[in-house]
């Protein structure tokens, strides 16, 4: 229903109704009058030249669509009804950013565009699912308030617009956590993203990702789970000396008040069919409450984006110096994983390609699972400086080594499963799943059962087994065309080495040649071949 | 006639041209992609309403590439540039999987074009940065490249801020592309 395309007449009687409103009249990123462009994931509607800002960001952070040359979903347009520049403005001004006119990627990548994003298209589906939330157009005043209840209660400082993200942290610090996980996960990102706030776009996303956990423990704290906050919370991302936090004094394994990060995995792992491997109980405990507010998505992704980095960084390990990820990657995390979370040791840096660099270093570990029994005082210190260290600490070698490994296969399972996320929820909340798990690189694992489901998904296609085909063999290519992919599977297949497979980013293409069989399979990339010839030419000339 | 130069040792010394579409869905980075390869940098653009034309010197070949706004609207536009033109540029965000099936339907269905029969087709995968981009092996598949039997195609992931994978498609095209004598 979300997906179905809307009528041409019915969109434009939508938006001249829109457009009629006095703060739709202005462009939401610049003074520009009459802006005929929009973003559906924001509701927001733009000029033609903040347009071409906002494509730029790529699809996951905002979509952008013509009012009049692009054709509209149901869900689409829900969301600009919903939305509205006037709304946005008001949640952006509420949450510190002042000054609109702000460069775009920083705007767009803050965590409060996330969390507008996310209400939006919470709004938006259940609008469509149900019918029963009043549309905004009907009564202005109803979703707006509901909207900002939750919120208010928080009893933020007003905040500056260098720190817009300080919200989220300082209501986890009220829950009565015991864990230093929510915490831990907020204060680095936040200072991540303040570190990048610069172009890279991976990086952005990663935080994205990475400060779902703050979204969902706001949400917990909205719901009431907010204890009578025993520490203001130190304001600064960068918080070295916050040893002895309220969670101190919190007992140590307590079911209770474990909802930001641990529902996350939970529900992850679930969705996985596999089991809440190493947490004891306290994981699930807390959910009932949680579900409510922490909403799945955030949850979600929370729990993606940290078993992704896990997977990353082996992943990354391995891929430099193995064959096969996917054999190799258990192995190498049984070997090595207590390792893995020293700050500065090599698997650290070798993150995927694809990763942020220095923001994936800096994230939360893996899946530093629940503070197992030993002394919760070793929890405190690992909010700090040195967090990376304190896995092997409180797990014990054997536990993180088990714990890293399954990093790892779920790493890699879930890019597998990509496809089969975004079929079963909302656009947004798979997407941003994926983004924050595992990389691309990972996904065209050449292990050929998990391939069926995404190929399925994707391609309805007629012919399955062609269909599955081109990863099966061309895994690992940056390009290959019809000569190589309608070739004998053999001769296309051998260059696709997986060990090479996320170092040759841009190499080597996949030619129609080498994929069908007329003439020789192109096993040179393009460069190689033009260079090959030119020389023969040369050779010939000369 | 590629071959005969080729095999009259002539390959660098003739001037060849083709004439080249690049067209995609909206957002595909078509623009961006073409500015790339024409200035070597990134340009801030805009949403093409109506095309972009330039001449693009690779080697001894001059591509005329006609970039073509790919908003909803106006991709029915994109036929009144297929004739007399040697081959397709399609090119594909990588990273908005969910719009991949449209990206296929386009494609065929201007492979279906009477006028594109003989045409060779380049896919850009485009926009492998972003942390969520399909590879190019994944998006071969979305797009069913495999039933395009009989017709040359080629898929090269890249990235066209950083232009990495833009010539590696270039090669392949100026190997494959049918070009003529320039005249």
């Amino acid at each position: 229903m979300a997906d179905e395309p809307v009528p041409k007449e019915e969109r434009d009687r939508v938006f001249r109704k829109l457009l009629a409103k006095a703060d739709n009249r202005t462009c939401f990123d610049c003074p520009q009058r009459k802006p005929i462009w929009a973003s559906s994931t924001f509701g927001v509607f733009i000029c033609l030249d903040c347009a071409g800002g906002q494509r730029r960001l790529g699809t996951h952070l905002t979509f952008v669509r013509s009012v009049d040359m692009d054709t509209w979903t149901r869900g689409q347009l829900e969301a600009m009804k919903r939305g509205g520049n006037g709304r946005a403005r008001d949640f952006f001004r509420a949450h510190g950013v002042r000054d609109l006119h702000i460069r775009q990627d920083t705007k767009y990548a803050s965590s409060t565009a996330r969390q507008y994003r996310d209400r939006l298209a919470k709004e938006v589906q259940q609008a469509l699912q149900g019918g029963a939330a009043p549309s905004p157009l009907a009564t202005p005043e109803l979703p707006k308030k509901s909207f900002f209840e939750d919120f208010e209660p928080m009893e933020m400082p007003p905040r500056t617009q260098s720190s817009p993200a300080l919200a989220t942290p300082a209501a986890s610090v009220k829950m009565p956590v015991p864990r230093a996980e929510p915490d831990a996960a907020q204060f680095r990102v936040r200072s991540a993203a303040q570190m990048k706030q610069a172009r890279a776009a991976s990086g952005k996303l990663s935080a994205a990702g990475l400060s779902a956990a703050g979204l969902s423990a706001a949400g917990l704290s909205a719901a009431g789970l907010r204890a009578p906050a025993p520490k203001p919370a130190p304001a600064m991302p960068p918080p070295p000396p916050r040893a002895p936090p309220p969670r101190a004094a919190a007992p140590p394994t307590p079911p209770a008040a474990k909802p930001a990060a641990a529902p996350p995995s939970a529900t992850t792992f679930s969705e996985l069919g596999e089991e809440p491997a190493p947490a004891p109980a306290p994981a699930p405990v807390l959910r009932a409450p949680t579900q409510r507010r922490a909403p799945a998505l955030g949850a979600r992704r929370a729990g993606a984006s940290r078993r992704g980095i896990g997977a990353r960084k082996l992943t990354g390990a391995v891929d430099f110096s193995s064959p096969s990820p996917r054999q190799a990657s258990p192995r190498l995390a049984g070997g090595k994983a207590p390792a893995a979370p020293k700050p500065g040791s090599p698997l650290d840096t070798s993150g995927g390609l694809y990763s942020g660099g220095s923001l994936w270093q800096q994230a939360p570990p893996p899946k530093r699972a629940p503070p197992p029994p030993p002394p919760p005082a070793a929890d405190d210190d690992d909010d700090d400086d040195d967090w990376y260290s304190d896995a092997p600490k409180k797990g014990g070698r054997a536990e993180a080594a088990r714990r890293a490994e399954e990093a790892a296969a779920e790493g890699f399972d879930d890019a597998d499963g990509f496809f089969d996320a975004r079929s079963g929820s909302s656009r947004l909340a798979a997407a941003y799943a994926e983004a924050s798990a595992a990389p691309a690189p990972a996904a065209p694992a050449p292990a050929p059962p998990k391939k069926k489901a995404p190929a399925r998904a994707a391609a309805p296609a007629p012919a399955p087994a062609a269909s599955t085909a081109a990863r099966d063999r061309f895994g690992s290519k940056k390009g290959f065309g019809s000569d190589s992919f309608f070739d004998e599977p053999g001769a296309a297949a051998a260059p696709s080495a997986p060990s090479a497979r996320d170092r040759a980013l841009y190499h080597g293409g996949i030619g129609s040649d080498a994929f069908f069989g007329d003439g020789a399979p192109e096993e040179e990339d393009g460069i190689a071949g033009a260079l090959s010839s030119a020389f023969s030419s040369l050779s010939r000339l000369g | 006639m590629g071959a005969l130069f080729s095999l009259m040792g002539l390959d660098g010394w003739t001037k060849l041209d083709a004439r080249l579409c690049m067209v995609g869905l909206d957002a595909a980075g078509k623009t961006t992609i073409l500015y790339k390869l024409k200035l070597g940098e990134v340009v801030t653009t805009i949403p093409t309403i109506g095309f972009n034309v330039e001449a693009i010197e690779y080697g001894n070949l001059t591509l005329t590439v006609w970039d073509i706004g790919g908003q909803d609207k106006i991709r029915p536009l994109w036929r009144h540039y297929y004739s007399d033109t040697q081959g397709v540029i399609f090119v594909v965000d990588s990273n908005d999987r969910d719009r991949l099936s449209q990206a296929k339907d386009e494609l065929h269905g201007l492979l279906d074009q009477f006028e594109l029969r003989d045409a060779v087709v380049l896919v850009y995968a485009n926009k492998q940065d972003l942390p969520n981009a399909a590879p190019a092996a994944q998006l071969a598949e979305a797009l069913q490249l495999s039933s395009l039997r009989g017709r040359k195609w080629y898929i090269q992931a890249c990235c066209a801020t950083t232009g990495d994978g833009l010539y590696e498609g270039l090669d392949w095209l100026k190997e494959n592309c049918p070009s003529k004598p320039a005249s």
